[in-house]
């Protein structure tokens, strides 16, 4: 792994990263700053090491939210997953509330495959679940998502 | 548009890792291996040393004295040294007329000649009294 691959796949996966750690902690910067440290240490390709590394942020994430006092609602607020008004169709303040209201498994399944592009195979491997599990919780996030923003 | 793709097109917040320390790291990760080449280097030279010291010994050199140096030849060195009259005695087949042991006096009680001309340097000899 040179500087130059390096900083492709940051410029590439950066964002995606964090927003996956934003679920649970408000400083996700620093949950995947720590795990690129350590897929660095390990002389690990990112590229080939993806699903492991979400899989180490996703740990993080969580016992950094364990060990914390979980979020207050007006922090959750404040925590902003996208840039506003990005979308004249969808209001990204809202698409956010819907998220958080979902159940932790189904948001968890939705962001890693709606912004971080994963196949449902590297989403079973990051999770846990078995591929037809994430699928299934997939389609339901997405159709409680679709319900509360009365798109259906 | 569905609702996956209206989810999709949502730009991401901005936010910024610090990259000077991760590219950092990488540096350091690269170039960890040298104390591996140095120990490796070291251990190689230790298991040389006895052969060097073998080589240095045979050759009558210093081991101070460097490589960059030029190796002195035997008979420049010292012209009585027996690598000396072994070469000449090797290419001519005679043993050198040594005239300055020659003419000096033999004493008696005095080590034979012969020993004298391998265990004394020439010039010592000649302040003999």
């Amino acid at each position: 792994m040179n500087f130059e691959k390096m900083k492709l796949f940051l410029d590439l996966h950066e964002k995606k990263l964090i927003l996956y750690a934003r679920q649970w902690c408000i400083c996700p910067e620093d949950v995947v700053q720590d795990a690129l440290l350590e897929l660095i240490r390990k002389k690990l390709n990112p590229e080939e090491n993806l699903a492991w590394l979400y899989r180490v942020i996703r740990n993080k994430a969580i016992s950094e939210y364990r060990r914390k006092i979980p979020l207050a609602t007006e922090q959750h607020l404040e925590n902003l997953w996208f840039e506003a008004n990005t979308n004249e169709n969808l209001d990204s303040r809202r698409a956010q509330e819907v998220l958080q209201e979902l159940d932790e498994s189904m948001r968890e399944v939705i962001v890693l495959k709606i912004w971080s592009e994963l196949s449902f195979d590297e989403i079973a491997s990051v999770t846990g679940f078995s591929k037809s599990e994430s699928h299934r919780r997939f389609q339901q996030g997405i159709e409680m998502l679709r319900q509360k923003m009365g798109l259906s | 548009m569905n609702l996956e793709k209206q989810l999709a097109s949502l730009d991401l917040r901005k936010s910024a890792l610090d990259r000077e320390q991760l590219f950092f790291q990488l540096g350091k990760s690269q170039t960890s291996r040298l104390p591996q080449a140095r120990a490796f280097l070291a251990g190689a030279f230790i298991a040389c040393l006895p052969w060097l010291m073998m080589i240095s010994a045979s050759k009558n050199l210093p081991l101070s004295n460097g490589f960059s140096q030029e190796i002195p030849s035997p008979v420049e060195k010292n012209p009585y040294s027996i690598l000396a009259l072994g070469r000449v005695f090797l290419e001519t087949g005679e043993l050198p007329q040594s005239e300055i042991l020659d003419s000096q006096p033999f004493e008696q009680g005095a080590e034979p000649r012969e020993n004298r001309l391998f265990l004394q340097q020439p010039d010592q000899f000649l302040e003999q009294p």
